[in-house]
């Protein structure tokens, strides 16, 4: 049972990393990681919303109809994504102007609406805070690895300090965006190497782990859909 | 089936009220440090922007009936060497004002520009640094900053108002 909550609270940071592994929340982690203290920023505000969101949506699953529930989950969202933008823009102002419009994309972040649909809808409300935790955590993680090697061998600081010995060999188009596809793609890389490509599971992102898996009669059967068809699926179809 | 339509309304609409509720209340407690926090940035703002002019030197116009409405402050130099306004605008995509203050010599040209808030994706860095130095007529002239056109044409229709405002506040 421990080893089961430690598990749902570490697979976040590395085996189903959301932005390495599950590949979401691409736009905010390629804007953001150009400086270390902007990165940090947006993973912490994201890992509050991200912590809250679950909680609140598996108190709330069962009330919580499938029809209505992408609009249920984007009110929920929306409401703790401007909760943290007015907390930001009170006591930590500097951190609400770097982060500008970032902040408020929050609320179409995939990975928050994508733990909803994946997790906290299914689980229990100490479970997907426990998701919420290592997600965000695993967010804040890779944002800051991105940002250190984009604003440490890009811009020669680190958190906007400079690191004179590095202004020689800095390379400018790290902090530029196709800089970030590159550190992207190769961080990408690294995980697949370190997990051995086992994650994710094809199970997760089958018809079991698509958003509409409840509500799709196809799902239910068992029948793949289009966006899946599989070699098995077409051997069995004849 | 219409149990389910009403069903899905209500828990909707509650949804929504009670988050309205929450934020409400949490913008009780934070919106007075939000508006000092903004004060806070203008009046810093001002510092520095009028060569030899502080803080203490500026009378504010209270009375902006007239002005254009990105004009958001004007401050008179009690000794006569120039205007500092403040404009926000929002450009056609924004989601958030973009505000500055603009300091101008007694001739009307600008001696400085301070951004103070910028709310858009993407920057256009120092594009209002070339306006300095700059009267109405050649400040018209100043292209566009390439990728960033919606945002540049915004600063410019607020610098626009700016000049109208110190035309107003200098005939005063």
């Amino acid at each position: 049972m421990k080893s089961n909550k430690m598990k749902i609270l570490t697979n976040g940071i590395l085996k189903e990393n959301p932005v390495l592994v599950l590949v979401l929340g691409t736009c905010p982690t390629l804007a953001v990681t150009t400086g270390i203290v902007s990165a940090i920023s947006m993973g912490l505000a994201t890992l509050a919303v991200l912590v809250c969101s679950n909680m609140a949506i598996a108190a709330l699953r069962n009330i919580i109809s499938d029809k209505i529930r992408i609009p249920a989950y984007i009110v929920l969202i929306a409401g703790f994504v401007t909760a943290v933008q007015m907390l930001l823009q009170a006591y930590l102002p500097d951190i609400y102007d770097m982060l500008g419009v970032y902040l408020a994309l929050i609320v179409v972040n995939c990975i928050i609406l994508g733990r909803a649909e994946m997790f906290a809808n299914k689980n229990s409300v100490t479970d997907s805070a426990l998701d919420g935790i290592g997600m965000g955590i695993g967010f804040t993680l890779t944002l800051f690895v991105m940002a250190f090697i984009r604003e440490v061998f890009g811009n020669a600081s680190f958190a906007g300090i400079a690191i004179p010995f590095l202004e020689p060999f800095k390379l400018p188009i790290l902090t530029s965006a196709p800089g970030g596809f590159f550190v992207f793609g190769i961080l990408i890389a690294l995980v697949g190497i370190i997990t051995n490509g086992e994650y994710p599971k094809k199970k997760s992102f089958g018809c079991e782990g698509c958003p509409s898996a409840a509500s799709c009669s196809k799902a239910k059967s068992g029948i793949p859909c289009d966006g899946a068809k599989t070699e098995e699926s077409e051997v069995e179809a004849v | 089936m219409k149990n389910d339509a009403i069903k899905s309304v209500v828990v909707l609409t509650l949804f929504a009220l009670i988050v309205m509720a929450l934020l409400a209340g949490i913008n009780t407690v934070t919106a007075p440090k939000i508006e000092e926090n903004e004060y806070k940035k203008m009046m810093d703002s001002l510092e520095g922007l009028i060569p030899e002019v502080s803080g203490e030197d500026y009378e504010q116009i209270t009375e902006l009936s007239g002005y254009p409405e990105s004009v958001k402050n004007v401050f008179i130099d009690k000794n006569g060497r120039g205007i500092a306004i403040i404009f926000a605008v929002k450009s056609q995509y924004s989601s958030g004002d973009m505000k500055y203050s603009v300091g101008f010599d007694a001739d009307g040209k600008i001696v400085a520009i301070k951004q103070i808030s910028y709310m858009e994706s993407k920057s256009f860095g120092n594009y209002y640094e070339s306006f300095v130095g700059l009267m109405q007529d050649s400040a018209a002239d100043v292209e566009v900053f390439g990728g960033v056109t919606y945002s540049s044409n915004a600063f410019k229709s607020g610098l626009n108002d700016a000049f109208t405002a110190f035309g107003l506040a200098n005939s005063k």
